[in-house]
């Protein structure tokens, strides 16, 4: 085990080694001069000359990377806003918080959504109740999820005055992000845990142990289910990793003041060094909670270890 | 028995692979309903323009938030402009984002799985590497990442979108390039002096056609999706395009007085998307029963 998870981290940290290359490498995309880009096309020749300066745009690649990496290390700063002129991991980590509000109460509700209609569907399997999950899920791969925040947004805070549009700072504002978020997730979820209870429904041990006697009830949750939600654990940990960041489009929406709102305004006002911040953080992120989803999966299922 | 009477005989009894998956493909309610939405929306993208009754750009004043009436079937929006003629127009927009991002992630996909698989060796740890890092980028982030580089543009998101598809083809094909390699008839195809090349594209590639149809057409509906969501926040297609993501995100700042700017591009979009997810189901089923409920 200790062995699987050494190789595993040593892995994830090369994989971190090529992110932050290609993160650092951002800059060298840019068509055109990245100064003049940022800047727009009115900054003076002074202006553009500072920007190249501070961001080290004159250095060969390496050195800019090296440098990226140094004062990424010593001083744990990924550089300045252009925009505030405030550091970019102060920036990052006041909303971050407010990212992870949104995150985690999405994986709880399509979890808990997406598990139980999994479950139904493949007991009532080929019933009226199996089809209509299957069209449920269909439906909720289907349709863009800010459309349905905006149906939401005018059935809910306009006709009904329920819940407020936007903004955040009570739990009603984050009722109508999450259900959004949450929509695609239901979907995936729920149609992995039916075909993965149809499976394990397949096997010998479940027939012994209808064979003993046991009550319906028992064999479906503690002797499927427990063996049926290994490879939805999997897919857990994948959309926490991917909500993470993938809340660009529900943040904007909401006005919801998260990393996904912050890397987008970012981009709109062309304040590169938030950008590149924002997609390293995400991604390391998204990397990690890979890492411990693979441990947690080699831990409850031996065999991975030695594949 | 003579070999003329066996032939005669297999002729009749047996049908060709192309038979055999028609056959599952016209009894397949998912795949029929499916593919007529897809049909559809390939009419639209091909003959909307002529049959949009109005400009899809012209700014007309008079007309503007006109609610759905007789001449204006789906309404106006806050320039007058006919919302149904926009969407027309929009559809072909639809296509090429998921059909240009198709097509780039498919033969990126191809190049790159089909050197990684066969030649193996470095070559292939070095690229496995590389695809792992590309994926750890998060699905959307990746995208966002090269708008960022690029700019806000629809052509950077169809190309991005593209892109980040490329590793998920790669592996599907290095995978079976790896088991297909072992097979019999590559290895005579070797003997008989069949060159690298030539082995690669008709003995190996055959074998991995079906996922990567699978995989596209998942590919196409999420590509559409995330092209549309792009738009509505400013960061793909620019006013006054009519993409169907970017008519959302104008119908989003007028849904108290004229909420039809916003439902009808909306439902556009869910019911292409609809379209092309059953009939990428409904395909999985025929071409691979193996993974059939």
């Amino acid at each position: 085990m200790l062995a699987y998870i050494i190789r595993r981290i040593l892995q994830s940290f090369i994989v971190l080694i090529g992110v932050s290359i290609a993160v650092a490498a951002m800059t060298e995309f840019i068509p055109g001069d990245p100064a003049q880009a940022i800047l727009g096309d009115n900054a003076s020749p002074e202006a553009l000359a500072q920007l190249r300066e501070e961001m080290g745009l004159n250095d060969p690649f390496y050195v800019q990377y090296w440098r990226f990496v140094e004062r990424l290390v010593t001083e744990g700063s990924l550089g300045k806003s252009i925009r505030t002129n405030r550091e970019v991991l102060t920036e990052i980590s006041e909303r971050f918080p407010n990212t992870l509000v949104l995150t985690i109460g999405a994986v709880v509700l399509s979890s808990t959504i997406g598990i139980a209609s999994g479950v139904l569907a493949a007991v009532r399997r080929g019933k009226p109740t199996d089809a209509a999950v299957l069209i449920g899920t269909t439906i909720g791969l289907s349709v863009p999820s800010f459309w349905v925040a905006l149906l939401m947004i005018w059935l809910f805070s306009v006709k009904l005055g329920w819940l407020p549009v936007t903004g955040s700072g009570t739990w009603k504002h984050a009722i109508m992000p999450i259900i959004t978020l949450s929509l695609g997730a239901v979907a995936t979820k729920s149609r992995l845990t039916r075909s993965s209870m149809l499976e394990v429904l397949g096997q010998d041990y479940i027939r012994t142990s209808r064979a003993k006697g046991l009550a319906e009830r028992q064999v479906v949750f503690t002797h499927a289910l427990r063996n049926a939600l290994l490879p939805v654990i999997t897919i857990i940990g994948l959309q926490f990793g991917g909500l993470l960041g993938g809340a660009f489009i529900t943040e904007v929406i909401f006005s919801w003041p998260g990393v996904g709102q912050l890397a987008v305004n970012s981009i709109l006002y062309r304040d590169f060094p938030v950008v590149q911040g924002t997609v390293l953080l995400v991604t390391v992120a998204f990397v990690f909670t890979n890492l411990l989803v693979d441990i947690a999966y080699a831990w409850v299922d031996p065999r991975i270890r030695y594949s | 028995m003579s070999t003329a009477t066996m032939d005669s005989r297999l002729a009749r009894g047996a049908r060709s692979p192309g038979q055999m998956y028609w056959q599952r493909f016209k009894t397949n309610p998912m795949c029929v309903m499916g593919a007529a939405l897809v049909v559809l929306l390939i009419v639209i993208a091909v003959f909307g323009r002529m049959l949009a009754p109005y400009d899809p750009i012209l700014v007309n004043t008079r007309e503007r938030f006109q609610a759905p009436s007789g001449s204006h079937w789906f309404g106006t929006d806050e320039f007058g402009r006919d919302i149904f003629s926009r969407i027309l127009y929009g559809g072909r927009l639809a296509v090429q984002i998921g059909m240009v991002s198709v097509i780039v992630a498919f033969l990126g996909g191809i190049v790159l799985g089909l050197i990684s698989g066969y030649y193996g060796g470095i070559v292939d740890t070095v690229m496995s590497r590389l695809l792992e890092i590309w994926l750890s980028f998060p699905d959307i982030l990746f995208v966002i990442a090269v708008v960022a580089i690029l700019g806000p543009s629809l052509q950077t998101v169809i190309l991005a979108l593209g892109f980040q598809s490329i590793p998920a083809y790669a592996r599907i094909v290095r995978g079976s390039v790896l088991s297909a390699r072992q097979e019999l008839y590559v290895e005579a195809a070797h003997s008989i002096g069949v060159s690298n090349g030539r082995a690669m594209v008709r003995h190996i590639l055959p074998n991995v056609v079906a996922p990567l149809i699978i995989l596209s057409s998942m590919r196409f509906g999420s590509a559409l999706l995330t092209g549309a969501g792009l738009s509505f926040i400013g960061l793909g297609a620019q006013p006054p395009t009519p993409e169907w993501g970017a008519i959302l995100s104008t119908g989003r700042m007028y849904m108290y007085q004229a909420p039809w700017i916003t439902i009808f591009p909306g439902l556009a979009i869910a019911i292409f998307v609809l379209g092309v997810n059953m009939l990428g189901d409904g395909l999985r089923d025929v071409l691979d029963p193996r993974l059939t409920r």
